[in-house]
Formats: C-alpha cells, sequence, structure tokens
C-alpha cells in the first residue's frame, strides 16, 4: 500500500479500514475498537529509526445514510509538519491496544497485517 | 465540532424534574421532552466525585409516585449507583405477563466496578440507547410498538337511559366515555420493536453494553400522576425500587433526543474534560521495581 504527502504538508489524512472479504465476522470489532487505544508509528526504511513514535490516531465513523445506523469505524491520522518534513520513503504502523474497563490493555494488533504501508513523502 | 443537545443544564438542584410532552423555554427557544424519539436517546452527566450510599438514583423516567401496577408496569425506569462503585439500571414488569394474576418483579442489571482513578474528581456519565428498529413521523412511533399499543378500547360511562333514543327525542345525546391504556397482548406481541442497545459510558469509554434491552416508552395509561423525566433523583411508587436522590452533586445534564455514537460521546468527553476537573481512569502502567 502507498500512501502519497506532500513534504511539510498535513494533509491529506491517512484512513485505514478493515477489509471486509467477506470471510471474517467483523461487528465486534466496532465494540474493540470503542474501548482501545490507537497510534501511528513511521519509521524510515533506510535507517530503520523512527520519525515518529506512538502519536495518537482517532476514530471516525462511517453511517448509513439512510438510517444512521453505524456501519464501521476507520482508523484516521494527521500528520503533522514534523513528521513529513524530509522527503522519503517511510513504514508505517498502526498499533491498536485493546482496553479493558479499567483500561488496563488485553490485547495488541499491529496493522496493516498483509501488506506494508509505504508513507511516500514527496 | 459536538452534537448539541436537545437541552443541558449545569449546577442542577435534585432532583430536577420535567414532565414529559411539557414546553419549557430554553435558550432564546423552546423544548419538549418526547416519549419516543426516533432512534433512541443519550443522557449525559458530569458528577463531582463519587459517593457510595443506598438509594443513590441519580435518574428516573416515568410516573411520579404512582401506586397502581398496571399504571407503572414497564412504564418505569431508573439509573443509581450501588455502594460497591457501579451503575445499575432498574425498572418494574411482570414476571410473566401470559399468566393471569401475575406478579411483578424488578429486573436490573449492572456495570463493572467503576475505576477510582476515574471517579475520584469530577466524572463523566453517557448513557446511550438505540433502538434496533429506526422509526420516522409519529404514526410509527406511536403504533410500531409504541403508546398506542396500549389502547384497547373506551369505556361509556352514561347511564343506558341516558344514551337510548327515546320517542321524540331531537337532540342527539352526547356519550361520555374515558379510553383505556393498558398493558395488552398486542403491546408483548410488539416488543421486538421496543428493543435496542443500552451503552453506559464512563469518562468517553465504553463500560457496559447490553443488546436486545427493551426501551421504556412513559406513557399516562389511567394515572392522574406526573409523568416525568427526573435527574438527581427518583420516586416513591412504581414498585418502590426507584427512591432517593442521589448523594453526588451533578455539575452538568445533558438530554440527546439521538444515541450518540462513541466517536460523538468521545467527542463530547473531551470538551467536557477542557471544562471539568475530570481525572482519567489509571491504567495498569505503574512502573515495578526491576529485582
Amino acid at each position: 500500500m502507498e500512501f502519497y504527502i506532500r513534504q511539510g504538508a498535513t494533509d491529506p489524512i491517512l484512513k485505514l479500514k478493515m477489509i471486509d472479504d467477506g470471510r471474517n465476522e467483523k461487528s465486534f470489532v466496532n465494540d474493540l475498537l470503542e474501548n482501545s487505544s490507537i497510534s501511528f508509528s513511521m519509521n524510515d526504511i533506510k535507517t530503520n529509526k523512527p520519525v515518529i513514535l506512538n502519536d495518537i490516531c482517532y476514530l471516525a465513523a462511517r453511517q448509513e445514510k439512510m438510517n444512521q445506523e453505524l456501519k464501521e469505524y476507520c482508523i484516521t491520522y494527521r500528520f503533522n509538519a514534523d513528521g513529513t518534513a524530509n522527503p522519503g520513503r517511510y513504514e508505517g504502523l498502526v498499533t491498536i491496544e485493546f482496553l479493558d474497563t479499567d483500561l488496563n490493555i488485553t490485547s495488541k494488533l499491529i496493522v496493516p497485517i498483509k501488506e506494508k504501508l509505504f508513507i511516500n513523502v514527496i | 465540532m459536538s452534537i448539541k443537545p436537545l437541552f443541558y443544564a449545569d449546577n442542577i438542584t435534585k432532583p430536577t424534574v420535567y414532565d414529559v410532552d411539557g414546553v419549557y423555554s430554553y435558550d432564546d427557544g423552546m423544548f419538549t421532552i418526547r416519549e419516543r424519539p426516533e432512534w433512541g436517546w443519550t443522557l449525559d452527566f458530569i458528577f463531582s466525585g463519587f459517593t457510595g450510599s443506598t438509594g443513590n438514583t441519580f435518574y428516573y423516567l416515568g410516573l411520579l409516585e404512582e401506586l397502581e401496577v398496571p399504571n407503572y408496569i414497564d412504564n418505569n425506569l431508573s439509573f443509581d449507583f450501588t455502594t460497591d462503585r457501579r451503575i445499575r439500571w432498574k425498572k418494574v414488569t411482570y414476571s410473566n405477563p401470559c399468566l393471569t394474576g401475575n406478579t411483578t418483579i424488578e429486573i436490573s442489571d449492572k456495570t463493572p466496578i467503576l475505576c477510582t482513578g476515574g471517579t475520584s474528581a469530577d466524572f463523566n456519565v453517557t448513557i446511550v440507547f438505540e433502538r434496533n428498529i429506526k422509526y420516522t413521523g409519529c404514526c410509527e412511533l406511536l403504533n410500531e410498538g409504541g403508546g398506542n399499543d396500549l389502547f384497547t378500547g373506551w369505556t361509556l360511562s352514561n347511564p343506558y337511559d341516558y344514551v337510548k333514543v327515546s320517542t321524540g327525542q331531537t337532540e342527539p345525546q352526547v356519550a361520555e366515555h374515558s379510553t383505556v391504556w393498558t398493558i395488552n397482548p398486542k403491546w408483548y406481541k410488539e416488543r421486538y420493536k421496543r428493543l435496542g442497545t443500552l451503552k453506559i459510558y464512563l469518562n468517553g469509554r465504553v463500560l457496559y453494553k447490553i443488546t436486545n434491552w427493551e426501551e421504556i416508552i412513559p406513557t399516562d395509561r389511567q394515572s392522574t400522576e406526573r409523568l416525568v423525566q427526573s435527574w438527581g433523583g427518583g420516586t416513591t411508587g412504581s414498585g418502590d425500587i426507584h427512591d432517593g436522590i442521589t448523594s453526588s452533586v451533578i455539575k452538568r445534564i445533558a438530554y440527546y433526543e439521538i444515541p450518540l455514537k462513541y466517536t460523538d460521546v468521545r467527542d463530547n468527553y473531551l470538551e467536557m474534560k477542557t471544562l471539568y476537573s475530570i481525572n482519567e481512569c489509571t491504567s495498569g502502567c505503574e512502573e515495578m521495581p526491576i529485582s
């Protein structure tokens, strides 16, 4: 996956949504995401040094137009100017920590899983 | 931008009571609390510190001081704090509606224990009900599992001699009647139309969720008592399970006639956090000594 952004820019916003391939039940994921801590990290591919480390991500709700039912959440991350200061190719990782009612971490998911997310600052 | 509530109030006296279907002036406008919004509703509270004691009802919906079972059955709902630091919902219903001469029972459930850190200062509680089926317009709201399903007929109250047409009568006689609204098989048959999901959030995080929870549609039925939404306290009657006034200080209440999504709840919480001294629940990330 390739994401492109201009040097020093904060837009476009990076958005990730769950792939619905019809094979897996995913309705429970919405509930889990509502009690989670989500962060974004970005590493330089050449040096493997982190440029952004565990910066906060947000959830955005996608709703059905007809009845306002929640369809799904997508994870969003807005870059800051420091994060895109240097042109280059980076790898992005989103870490989702699922929490219990006392906000203790119960499990951790790092996405994307199947293929890497490359951030191209141009 | 956070969603605007139907109304909100700061530092309320307890209890603050609004009549359902009453008209209130507010913020250069007016509002009415409807019996049944289209999709659901949201209650939002800012409490100041948790005080655990019995009789800690902080919200009640239904008839005030109603003693007649047919009037208050499936017509009462309250939320309170338990002494072991939980939020509990309660309502009175029939144990088995199929039987005649049935008895009433209290049904209730409670959240996990509220975290100590998150309730040590001001804290935000949000309660959201979202119906499985969404309705539009008054007809659907009244007829699809709504108040009209309680209607069973009229009772004529004129004496027979008064309404019968007698010889030489020129003026039509006016029949006096009273309508009868009560629990009946149709009400139960359409129960699925009242089901939805109840969620309780503490400081913008989901604490409790129950699916296929039956909503309460406040209705007058045959009662002469007030039909109310009571903030900060409960009522006597209605099965005597909603008593008391919460000992917690309520700094803010807000009512939405829509079910807020998680993102809206979170957004609202982050805004409230800038206005009140709210502490987050402390997550289990204490540093342990290296041995």
